[in-house]
């Protein structure tokens, strides 16, 4: 047996061992969802278990507390963690776009502090770049941080921020610059979220959950140091950041392990609704099996760089449109196999698989929006890949 | 349990990619760039019988990587060449070595029926003379092709005939079994599908820049951009499945949920970009004179050739879903 096998066979029946107990309240289906005390408790405890028993930080150099990079041990962590449906890891935006985006722009200092609370789940993270009037138009956005002193101080208005009412730490994009080019102007900020000036509001969602807010800035004060990067780096900082969120670097076969263990519910649910033998859902079982194996094959085939020679973007560009579009039809198709019992919700006992599905097509949107909707990805897509004319 | 079945084989991170397989395909992509012309083989059809030969002396008949032959089927569906390629590559799989080495070396054509059963074969892909390879009694025969009916076919680059085999029996079985060479036909036909794929969705792109309209490309205008990418999109899944189904056949083992893969989704893309690239190029589209047509009809022959979608994906789905369905 070859060590990673060896390694494998270790991880998974770790996980078989000290996985949680099913709590006695309802967790959500995601990082996007968290809303109360109890369902943070019982998440952040779990990262916390991992990361103690050396599973977390994979992807992250030993002397800021990783374990020392290594793609193929990380991908086999999120892989079986995945296989095992395991509660889902608290800390995603910190694990996944706050700590890479900090290895790569950080300060020594910056790194020592940061990297090792984000593995542990010590430190929580949320994302403050959209507001109510810049979306899709990110750069448009409004919020000033103005330096006085040691300080600046950050007023203004972020919105659809998941975690946000938990977090320790923002990654802020604000103004530093009103006079300059709208990119030119923006600054990137590690912002400490307990201090004075921040207020937090609750939005509730579509599937009638929480985890999502706003929040207002009045003169929050942070460090100087907080800047990630230099002063008018903010726009490249952010695109690094989006990158990640986007899936473009690689998400190390995690994603193919979800996708794959999503299918494997929607057939546990055709079988017990008796649709398993119906040729309609077959063939559409199908059609998403093949995306979801195409998607598997070309993460593999973007490390090889001469089999994606002709368009080298297209590989990477693609996955955060393809994967949340695949997610999205699996809750749609486990939707549409329930019937009837669609109508019902997760809160009725005999709600076939507690009423996941409908709440999983709600919150699927989650994804086709955040980090830059499908139409932007498609538009980025067809300007950088295609070498299309822009839009606008 | 399905679960396993839904995570592929593990294949070589490297897909078993060398570097002389990019020399291959730059060079296919040059020698067919400079003598082949589609639309002048439209106006007036010719055997290209000197092509054949000098691309059976570099040694495209041969097939040591499955992957290297796979990028060259890639270029020859690029430009729709209209030689019996695929056909030769899969019969030399099926011949003993004497009769093997005069397909390999261009000095003899050879053909294989797969879509229908005997001994009436429909479909076949067209030679003038040779050697015939056909399912029969359950396994795979070969011997001397018949006479044979032209069919009238909407692709002028795929001719294909009928044969008889009722008086001309086939006279010797291959060492090679059905299933395997089916499996090879469909990565053979996926790739040159995806090379077509590949060449419609370029020529659509460069007409979204190049043509205007209220005074910008229409490229700019996302009802045009946004079309394009999902063509993109199916495009590179198929380059990715065409691969992967290459790197398993080339590794040994069970390649059957790889291969149909590779075929259902290649053939979806170039349905697909053949009917976005008919209407982005709007008027000018609907005529003879644009190209994508001939990309079209080539749709039209790939999709239903050596299975349907449909099919394939009733096969898949016994695969993943029906106990003890091996």
């Amino acid at each position: 047996m070859s060590e990673l096998d060896a390694f494998r066979d270790e991880v998974r029946s770790w996980i078989r061992e000290h996985r949680p107990a099913p709590p006695d309240f309802v967790l959500p289906q995601s990082f996007l969802e968290v809303e109360t005390k109890e369902q943070l408790d019982y998440l952040r405890a779990w990262q916390r278990a991992l990361f103690d028993a050396g599973y977390l930080g994979y992807d992250a150099p030993r002397e800021y507390g990783g374990r020392g990079v290594d793609q193929a041990r990380h991908a086999i962590v999120m892989g079986e963690l995945a296989r095992a449906r395991a509660p889902f890891l608290l800390n995603a935006i910190g694990l996944r776009w706050v700590m890479p985006t900090i290895l790569h722009y950080g300060t020594e200092a910056q790194k020592r502090f940061f990297v090792e609370p984000i593995l542990s789940a010590e430190h929580l993270w949320c994302q403050g770049f959209s507001e109510p009037e810049a979306g899709s138009d990110l750069a448009s956005l409004r919020a000033r941080a103005e330096r006085e002193g040691d300080r600046y101080y950050v007023s203004g208005h972020k919105v659809w921020t998941t975690l946000a009412h938990f977090a320790d730490y923002m990654i802020l994009l604000a103004r530093t610059d009103p006079e300059a080019h709208k990119y030119a102007g923006l600054s990137y900020f590690l912002f400490p979220m307990k201090t004075s000036g921040v207020i937090i509001q609750p939005l509730v969602k579509m599937s009638g959950e929480g985890g999502f807010n706003q929040v207002i800035f009045d003169r929050a004060p942070m460090p100087a140091d907080a800047l990630l990067g230099e002063e008018g780096q903010g726009w490249d900082v952010a695109m690094t950041t989006l990158t990640f969120e986007r899936g473009a670097a690689g998400v190390g076969g995690e994603a193919s392990a979800a996708s794959a263990e999503a299918l494997s519910r929607l057939i546990e649910l055709a079988e017990k609704v008796g649709a398993a033998e119906d040729p309609v859902f077959r063939d559409r079982l199908v059609a998403l099996w093949i995306d979801v194996e195409a998607a598997r094959q070309g993460e593999r085939r973007s490390k090889v760089a001469a089999l994606s020679a002709d368009r080298p973007l297209a590989l990477p560009m693609m996955q955060k449109l393809v994967r949340s579009e695949i997610e999205q039809r699996i809750a749609e198709l486990g939707c549409q196999l329930m019937g009837d019992a669609a109508r019902l919700s997760i809160d009725d006992p005999e709600a076939p698989d507690r009423g996941e599905w409908p709440r999983a097509y709600m919150n699927s949107f989650g994804f086709t929006i955040g980090g830059g909707t499908s139409e932007i990805q498609r538009n980025l897509i067809a300007e950088r890949v295609l070498g299309l004319p822009r839009s606008r | 349990m399905n679960r396993e079945k839904l995570q592929g084989p593990s294949l070589p991170t490297s897909f078993g990619f060398e570097k002389e397989h990019e020399l291959l395909r730059s060079q296919a992509r040059r020698l067919l760039a400079e003598r082949f012309d589609l639309r002048a083989f439209y106006d007036k059809p010719t055997s290209y019988r000197e092509l054949y030969k000098e691309l059976a002396s570099l040694g495209w008949l041969a097939t040591e990587s499955w992957l290297a032959t796979a990028l060259l089927l890639e270029e020859i569906g690029r430009v729709l060449l209209p030689l019996p390629i695929a056909p030769a590559l899969l019969a030399a799989q099926a011949l003993p070595p004497d009769e093997r080495e005069a397909v390999t070396s261009g000095e003899k054509l050879a053909t294989v029926a797969l879509d229908t059963e005997g001994p009436e074969f429909r479909g076949v892909p067209w030679i003038e003379s040779g050697l015939f390879v056909a399912p029969s009694e359950g396994g795979l025969f070969y011997g001397d092709l018949p006479e044979v009916v032209k069919e009238s076919v909407v692709d002028r680059t795929k001719p294909t005939a009928r044969v008889s085999v009722a008086r001309v029996p086939l006279r010797a079985r291959c060492e090679i079994d059905l299933g395997a060479m089916l499996e090879r036909a469909w990565l053979l036909h996926a790739a040159e599908t995806l090379g077509a794929a590949e060449a419609v969705l370029s020529m659509t792109r460069d007409y979204a820049i190049e043509r205007r309209q209220f005074d910008r490309p229409i490229g700019s205008y996302q009802a045009v951009s946004h079309p394009l990418v999902n063509v993109m999109i199916a495009v590179e899944n198929a380059r990715s499945l065409v691969i992967a189904a290459a790197a398993a056949l080339d590794q040994g083992g069970a390649c059957e949920v790889a291969c149909r893969m590779a075929k259902v989704a290649a053939c979806e893309a170039l349905w697909l970009a053949a009917n976005r690239g008919v209407q982005l190029h709007g008027g000018f589209g609907f005529t003879w004179e644009c190209d994508v047509h001939f990309y079209f009809r080539r749709a039209l022959y790939a999709r239903g050739a050596l299975g349907g979608s449909e099919a394939h994906r009733r096969r898949l789905a016994a695969l993943l879903l029906d106990h003890g369905v091996q």
